[in-house]
């Protein structure tokens, strides 16, 4: 079985005129993107299109986003990145991603859920790098499979790495497999009662922890408002340049929505921009 | 092991140590208050917790342990405060990070002013200098490699030690009797050791661990209405 090794390089610049451009730099299938739409928000908008329609076992995909500064981008995905089962013993597909924004740029990556099949094994990487000033949300969500075929927690494996760091010193760093055919899901301290998960990352490199100690408690007042017995949310300081908002849900719908909401306040209050949802959602 | 050493290892890792350890919950007051953490299942949840967060602190353990125990020079402190940072960015909570941090801190500079012993006070007096942020996994790792003991003897004293202050928290939190608080603990030693295990065999920046609801129960903390712990 021959392996697909396919890499897509995108790189936003910033021009004199005060616009972001993109220069597709690389694009192996099957990835595809197809050129950057003006963002109501002021951002260079980017769909990334699988042309495969989700992830073989065959897969070792990489994506690289340079933002040069100044550069303001969102990047999102077509639809939900579908893991198809593993049709060989031993074979784990995999997607690398890493960011670089340089001083003064500004990055929302938006992708929609990941759906492990069952059968699937799958390995995701991101490491995203921040100079002085620049910004970022950057956002995942997890689905425990196709809920709707019955598949719930089937897959064999799922293993992810996020690493984020600012001027070189690491910010957060998360690095989990899970196993649910021998590790159980509904263990309290993995995800109790609930069966998606998300994070949402929101930085600003060198904006002192007092702003994010401020921030955290605004943004805490909407999670408590959206938190019920289904959903909970919790937004927390990282170390240094930011918080996470993390969210926890028994319904794949609401933790949509819940994000969303949690979105739009962070970057309001993050930018003074009016989140708007890429246009594809609509 | 010597007697001398068992002592020495004793005193550290005893819970009640005066690090601060019975201030924090780790997330697991906002855990019961929502009602997802009981009497009945603590002992499920203790164990999977080691299997997870104690896998993960327990790597920084042990290999905080075998660095003081060969020659420390001021490029291995500078690791060692760089494997601090690393697992301060693993602790997303603000409210478990700091709790680690500030155990951590304390921890060092009573076993620096205690021992005597030249790495812990080198390593102290960096991180009084520097304010570095050192995490209690990683100093009790180089206090006890300093005192010259097992990396994987060290991971479990202080598995065994944070998971002694942890049902010791929620003995306050929930109707948990003495004699059943230690029945968990010593049920739980086929988990400490399997965690003491992988700690040992993973390199820190290979080691899992998947918390979300603990996270989140952690973040939301700060808004209980009524508080024991700290955040």
């Amino acid at each position: 079985m021959n392996i697909v090794t396919a890499k897509l390089h995108l790189s936003f610049e910033f021009t004199a005129a005060g616009t972001t451009l993109l220069r597709v730099k690389q694009q192996q299938p099957p990835w595809r993107v197809v050129r950057g739409f003006q963002a109501p928000s002021g951002e260079l908008l980017a769909h990334l299109h699988n042309l495969s329609g989700g992830i073989l076992d065959t897969d070792s995909l990489a994506c690289q986003v340079d933002l040069a500064p100044g550069a303001q981008a969102q990047v999102t995905s077509t639809g939900a990145t579908r893991v198809y089962r593993s049709r060989s013993g031993d074979r784990v597909a995999s997607q690398r991603t890493s960011a670089k924004l340089a001083a003064g740029a500004f990055l929302e990556f938006l992708p929609d859920q990941l759906i492990p099949f069952a059968g699937s094994r799958f390995e995701q990487s991101a490491r995203v790098e921040l100079q002085d000033r620049a910004s970022l949300i950057w956002w995942d969500r997890v689905a425990p499979g196709r809920e709707a075929s019955g598949e719930i927690f089937r897959f064999d494996s799922l293993a992810s790495a996020f690493e984020l760091l600012v001027n070189g010193e690491p910010v957060a760093v998360e690095r989990w497999t899970l196993s649910p055919l021998t590790d159980r899901m509904d263990s309290t301290v993995r995800l109790g009662p609930f069966r998606h998960f998300s994070s949402c990352y929101v930085c600003r490199a060198g904006e002192p922890a007092s702003y994010w100690r401020k921030f955290e408690s605004e943004m805490q007042v909407l999670a408590d408002r959206l938190s019920s017995p289904e959903i909970l949310w919790g937004v927390t300081s990282l170390r240094a340049h930011g918080v996470v908002i993390r969210g926890v849900a028994m319904n794949g719908r609401a933790l949509a929505g819940g994000l969303v909401e949690m979105w739009r306040a962070a970057k309001w209050s993050l930018c003074g921009r009016v989140a708007t949802l890429p246009r594809k959602v609509h | 092991m010597d007697p001398a050493s068992l002592l020495q290892l004793q005193q550290i890792a005893d819970s009640s140590l005066p690090i601060g350890g019975a201030a924090h919950s780790f997330g697991i007051e906002a855990l019961v208050d929502a009602g997802l953490l009981s009497s009945e299942n603590l002992q499920a949840f203790f164990q999977d917790h080691l299997s997870e967060a104690g896998g993960l602190e327990a790597s920084y353990c042990a290999a905080s342990c075998k660095l003081a125990a060969g020659a420390t020079t001021g490029d291995s402190i500078a690791q060692w405060l760089r494997w601090n940072a690393e697992l301060g960015a693993r602790k997303l909570s603000r409210e478990s990070r700091e709790g680690s941090a500030a155990m951590g801190r304390r921890f060092l500079h009573l076993a620096a002013h205690v021992s005597k012993l030249h790495v812990l006070l080198r390593a102290s007096g960096t991180v009084s200098d520097s304010g570095a942020e050192v995490h209690m996994a990683a100093c009790f790792g180089l206090a006890a490699g300093a005192m010259t003991l097992e990396p994987g003897t060290a991971a479990a004293a202080y598995l065994q030690q944070s998971l002694t202050a942890l049902i010791a928290g929620c003995q306050r939190l929930l109707p948990l009797g003495q004699t059943r608080a230690q029945e968990i603990l010593w049920n739980l030693k086929p988990a400490i050791l399997c965690a003491m295990q992988r700690g040992v065999e993973t390199a820190p920046e290979q080691a899992n661990s998947f918390t979300p609801l603990l996270d989140v129960a952690s973040a939301r903390h700060a808004t209980l209405y009524t508080r024991l712990f700290i955040s």
